[in-house]
């Protein structure tokens, strides 16, 4: 399925000119590195939904939401604890598939194709969308193996010693691990292990990343690494990504969508937006510490 | 409490707390002169048990915490000593068969020869007690093949049976078949060898016309049924305890679940799943009253060597169909059978940690 076909870009975006909001400075942007400011903004969307419920059992974990994530762009889910964030991550890949009591009612779209029409197939649509999750999972198997491991249930093992390569390279991980990627992805540091889990997501090449809360189990170096990979592979990839801090939130991300307590999608606008001028008290409150 | 201000005392100074140490000293020597007592078969060994009794409800009395480590401390040398000895009785009492028989312990029907050199000795017949030939040779055959046959039906039914309760049958069937499969493990194993007996033994004659009645295939076909639910158990066990976020991590890349047991969980858990089945195998080596009850106790290998369906004999039946009216070497010859086994069933057992030890170091290794 190619996204042509249900997107028109607008032509000033792919020259490259920037949108007005991103010229001015950001939040934080004294940790904001100038490549980022200049990445193009473009109208495409990849994954949207419309008036998405989600319950375990009889909670309300989401209400209503409605939201258009943008391609090749970094999408910012903060909020407090409980408040659906993940939950909606994970209703992008369908991983709450997983989840026995987990009832899903409206629409979420990505290319244009209710992922939960019946004729969808999880397997194949995880295939497209790339996963990282809260803390490192490496699989018991040698560094080669885990990033290996995606290529090989997809049958794409041409090249794949290349593709390896090129995928932690782009993870960041290639000068770390070269000489020894025969040894075990558990022996790596927490840091490393998160990398290798992202290099193990695009190394089959997603249209999308869903990354959630990548940096919650990492030190404060370890963290840096990641968010500044995360900002790199907005270049290619649309990245989702939850986060619990609002700094990392404001340094990365293009846009961000504020999820408060009850499920609600309370805001989503670009995140200088949301974190210079919210719309709703409540997410001003939330932004400046008064709770959450 | 004092016990707490006694613990302290003595670890700042030993030999401070006399009162306890002294009561310790006591106990010890009442129980080394109780155990001697026993080995030389005094009739005065109840003097020095009951002031051992006598001895330990004061100190419980009066020094509970040095008391209570104290026996627990007992309590597990008491356990390896009795392994021990066990150990060292059963090897003494082999002794004159080992002293009788030499290398033709082992012996064969015909020599073996290796450049001209006899390996393994040749004897006919090769066990009878009337002229005092004692070769272990057909049992230990007929143990390897039962404990084979029932590895076949145990090894690959039992991990697949894991594999169904810990990963693919939903939750409320996982709950009525993991319970009582672990029960089925505490069946008696009388009651599998009569079953095995009755059932299958009849239905070997009745259906495939064999000469008799009774066969190495039926042991190890009841010895397998037997031990699957310990494998399945054990299995389950490791299966489910690899990490459920690495095979989110593998379903998250867009594995199926096939391959997500395939390629991560059961390598995963590949040291806890060999383990279970060399407990499985440990099980059936030392399987007794199936033997004893199917087979017919012919002390002769099979002719050929591979017919399963021969009636001979294992380590174990022979021990408990013969122990009844054996006396001298005979006697001795069972429990060098007794050895054999145990020995065999010992390096299986260490083998076994050897490999879950290595499969430790390993995991995260090639798989």
């Amino acid at each position: 399925m190619s996204n042509e076909n249900m997107t028109t870009p607008d032509p000033n975006t792919e020259s490259g000119s920037r949108v007005e909001s991103q010229t001015s400075p950001r939040p934080g942007s004294e940790v904001v590195d100038s490549d980022e400011l200049n990445r193009p903004k473009t109208s495409e969307t990849v994954v949207s939904s419309r008036d998405l419920d989600v319950f375990y059992g009889d909670t309300q974990a989401l209400q209503g939401i409605d939201i258009e994530i943008p391609k090749k762009q970094v999408t910012a889910m903060i909020g407090p604890s409980g408040c659906g964030k993940s939950t909606f991550l994970r209703c992008i890949n369908r991983m709450n598939d997983l989840i026995d009591s987990c009832r899903i009612e409206g629409e979420l779209k990505f290319e244009a194709k209710n992922v939960y029409d019946s004729d969808v197939d999880p397997v194949a649509l995880r295939r497209r969308i790339g996963m990282v999750f809260q803390s490192p999972n490496p699989f018991p198997k040698t560094i080669y193996e885990n990033v290996a491991y995606g290529l090989k249930i997809q049958g794409k093992t041409e090249n794949m010693d290349q593709k390896v390569e090129d995928a932690l390279k782009s993870a960041a991980l290639w000068d770390e691990v070269k000489d020894r990627l025969d040894e075990s992805g558990l022996d790596l540091s927490g840091g490393q292990q998160q990398r290798l889990c992202i290099a193990r997501a695009i190394a089959v090449d997603p249209e999308v990343i869903l990354m959630d809360e990548p940096a919650s189990a990492l030190d404060p170096v370890a963290t840096s690494q990641v968010e500044d990979l995360i900002s790199d592979l907005a270049e290619e990839y649309t990245v989702v990504i939850v986060t619990h801090n609002m700094q990392q939130a404001a340094r990365i991300s293009d846009k961000t969508a504020v999820f408060l307590t009850g499920g609600e999608l309370v805001e989503f606008d670009d995140t200088q937006k949301v974190f210079e001028n919210p719309e709703s008290q409540r997410v001003e409150d939330y932004i400046t510490g008064k709770f959450g | 409490m004092s016990s707490i201000s006694g613990f302290e005392r003595i670890r700042q100074t030993t030999g401070s707390d006399d009162g306890a140490l002294l009561t310790g000293a006591i106990g010890v020597v009442l129980l080394g002169a109780a155990f001697v007592a026993f080995l030389m078969n005094s009739t005065l060994t109840i003097v020095p048990v009951v002031g051992f009794i006598v001895v330990t409800a004061y100190g419980w009395y009066a020094h509970q915490a040095e008391t209570a480590r104290a026996l627990t401390l007992l309590a597990t040398t008491s356990t390896v000593l009795i392994l021990v000895l066990i150990t060292v009785f059963l090897i003494l009492e082999a002794l004159p068969a080992f002293q009788l028989m030499g290398l033709a312990i082992f012996a064969v029907e015909k020599p073996v020869e290796l450049f001209g050199v006899t390996v393994i000795p040749g004897q006919d017949p090769l066990w009878s007690t009337s002229q005092d030939l004692y070769s272990l040779t057909p049992m230990v055959w007929g143990t390897l093949i039962t404990t084979a046959l029932a590895m076949l039906i145990a090894g690959p039914l039992g991990i697949a049976g894991a594999l169904f309760i810990s990963e693919i049958a939903p939750p409320t069937i996982r709950e009525i078949v993991k319970p009582g499969i672990e029960i089925m493990a505490g069946v008696p194993s009388i009651v599998y060898g009569f079953v095995g007996y009755v059932i299958i033994n009849s239905y070997m004659m009745d259906n495939f016309a064999l000469p008799t009645f009774g066969s190495l295939f039926v042991v190890g076909i009841v010895i397998g049924l037997m031990s699957l639910p310990t494998v399945v158990s054990v299995a389950e066990d490791a299966i489910s305890s690899v990490p459920p976020s690495i095979k989110d991590g593998s379903l998250a890349m867009g594995a199926t679940d096939w391959q997500t047991m395939k390629s991560i969980t059961i390598p995963s858990a590949f040291s806890g799943v060999s383990a279970a089945v060399l407990l499985g195998v440990g099980r059936a080596a030392g399987e007794t009253m199936a033997a004893t009850v199917i087979l017919g106790h012919t002390q002769a290998l099979p002719e050929p060597l591979y017919d399963v369906f021969g009636n001979t004999e294992t380590l174990t039946s022979l021990i408990a169909s013969q122990y009844g009216n054996a006396t001298g070497t005979h006697m001795s010859a069972l429990f060098a059978a007794g050895v054999v086994l145990f020995v065999s069933v010992m390096f299986l057992s260490v083998g076994s940690q050897l490999i879950e030890a290595r499969m430790k170091r390993q995991l995260g290794g090639n798989q």
